[in-house]
């Protein structure tokens, strides 16, 4: 039981399968989230990117379907009711720079596979707070590229 | 004249950043849907014979509390119940009612709210005033009763997750500064704004009474080393952890450290940091500034790789065996309870945003963003 104040290097943010992980209730995702809003009594952080891919997802739906219906129009508004209840970390100036240092330095296919995720790890990176994925690869990937100047990116894996 | 109040709480469940500012509202207050109610007959007994009590099955908690004071106001279209909680904390129920069949008709209720006035700015009367508002914000519908004025309402009070969160996480903070304040005897007035760096101040000192020894942030340590014999022995001792890398295990300390929460200065005790994995900024040039032998003080800047160290106090400050009261005890006691509902208030919320979709949609929301092939083509 925590209830005093928590050490500020616990805070995390999830990036798309995580989310996505917790929208469809996985056991292991509802455990990892209930033991972090034990210690910080909220929900982790979304980074502007992973809004960005949730949003994404419902409008190629309505796009598909050629309009949008009233399931997706209720499930669109609960989603904008769960980022208007999270904690957003937006995609900064700080971000922006960490993020454009990353890019190049990886291959083309790491790029076209991982575009998102570095976003993700800048956005986290800006702010200090660490990552909660289901790929730690994909992260670690990413953060061998993150210069001396910050320090190394906080994974936790939660699947 | 001494009033005698009291207040009871019975809890029947088994089991029981740094930019950033902390905004205090001193006195929110919780409009509540009314779910039932009784008819509104006055006139009322005296405050001293009346108790105000708070049902709240979702958390297994029932709280009575003698009533203080009744304000009567627009011809008891507005009646005010005050009632006892804790020392500087008090809980007003305000009931709206309304002449059911016109101007000689009964009075019912038709609004109410609830909240709990801080009158002393102190941590444990806010902890307790914000375990209630976080309590009544996760509970569902509850039951508050006046029984001496046969007064039953059911209530139900629709608070967003997101101002729950902000209760909680002040409700850390000042459990915090009990802690402090109970392991010092320094005394704490909260004020409206904590700055993050105060915040900080407050987890660490925190940290230090309760754990002594924990991993915390370091972003760097500077030794002022003198240009010596021994100070070089000693530098190029250090042993690298990593082949080929300029990693060392290093410590700082032990050091009577301080520090300053709300203005106040704590001592904690010998403070020692380790670190395991600090990389000396300019090696070389500080190895040459040793090897001068001058005597001349050199400044040794360590930046921990992982910008973490471990912390160790001694003689800190600590608390009593049983530091708390059994009212502070059972405020703090509904910790797990106030966990669970919240998470499980954010769960339901994030499983609402597929709920409604055919298999098919739900593979089409769920897919990720793909760019054309050469979107991203720098050459390689």
């Amino acid at each position: 039981m925590s209830i005093g104040p928590t050490d500020p290097d616990v805070f995390v943010a999830l990036e798309n399968d995580v989310l996505n992980d917790w929208r469809f209730r996985k056991p292991a995702t509802l455990k990892a989230i209930n033991e972090y809003i034990g210690l910080v009594k909220a929900t982790p952080a979304l980074p502007s990117t992973t809004i960005f891919e949730m949003v994404h997802g419902f409008e190629k739906a309505v796009v598909k379907a050629c309009g949008v219906n009233e399931r997706l129009r209720r499930d669109r508004e609960h989603a904008q009711e769960l980022i208007k209840e999270c904690s957003v970390l937006s995609f900064n100036q700080e971000a922006a720079e960490i993020a454009g240092y990353i890019f190049p330095r990886l291959s083309k296919s790491e790029r076209n596979r991982l575009w998102t995720d570095v976003l993700i790890a800048a956005t986290a990176l800006a702010h200090e707070y660490g990552i909660a994925t289901r790929n730690r690869s994909d992260f670690e990937l990413i953060a061998q590229h993150i210069t001396a100047n910050y320090p190394p990116l906080r994974i936790e894996v939660w699947k | 004249m001494v009033v005698e109040v009291w207040w009871s709480f019975c809890s029947h469940r088994d089991r029981m950043q740094s930019v950033s500012v902390a905004e205090i509202t001193y006195q929110p207050s919780f409009s509540a849907e009314v779910l039932s109610a009784t008819d509104f007959v006055p006139p009322f007994p005296k405050a001293k014979d009346s108790f105000l009590a708070i049902e709240v099955p979702a958390f297994g908690v029932h709280m009575l509390g003698e009533t203080t004071n009744i304000d009567i106001g627009a011809g008891y279209r507005e009646v005010t119940f005050e009632s006892f909680v804790d020392d500087g904390v008090s809980a007003l129920l305000v009931l709206q009612n309304e002449q059911s069949n016109g101007v000689n008709g009964d009075l019912r209720i038709k609004g109410a709210s609830l909240s709990f006035p801080v009158g002393a700015h102190r941590p444990r009367a806010h902890f307790i005033a914000n375990t209630l508002y976080a309590v009544l914000g996760l509970a569902g519908p509850i039951t508050v009763s006046i029984p001496a004025s046969k007064i039953e309402l059911g209530l139900n009070f629709e608070v967003p997750p997101s101002k729950v969160v902000d209760l909680l996480q002040l409700r850390q903070t000042y459990f915090g500064l009990m802690v402090i304040e109970r392991a010092t005897g320094v005394e704490f007035d909260i004020p409206l704004h904590i700055s993050g760096e105060e915040m900080n101040s407050i987890s660490f000192a925190y940290h230090a009474i309760l754990m002594h020894q924990f991993v915390w942030r370091v972003n760097e340590i500077t030794y002022q080393m003198p240009a010596t014999k021994e100070m070089l022995a000693w530098f190029d001792d250090l042993k690298s952890n990593e082949p080929n890398a300029c990693v060392y295990k290093l410590e700082s300390g032990p050091v009577p450290t301080t520090r300053t929460v709300l203005g106040q200065e704590i001592s904690l005790g010998e403070q020692t940091i380790f670190i395991d994995d600090g990389v000396i900024e300019n090696r070389d040039t500080v190895r040459r500034e040793l090897a001068k032998n001058d005597r001349q003080v050199v400044p040794i800047r360590i930046i921990p790789r992982s910008r973490k160290g471990q912390y160790v106090f001694a003689n800190t400050p600590r608390l009593p065996e049983i530091p708390w009261d059994k009212n502070v005890e059972n405020f703090v006691q509904l910790e797990d309870a106030l966990n669970e509902r919240l998470a499980a208030r954010y769960h339901k919320l994030a499983a609402s945003t597929l709920a409604d979709l055919t298999p098919e949609e739900i593979e089409a929301v769920l897919a990720r963003p793909e760019l054309d092939e050469d979107a991203h083509l720098i050459r390689d």
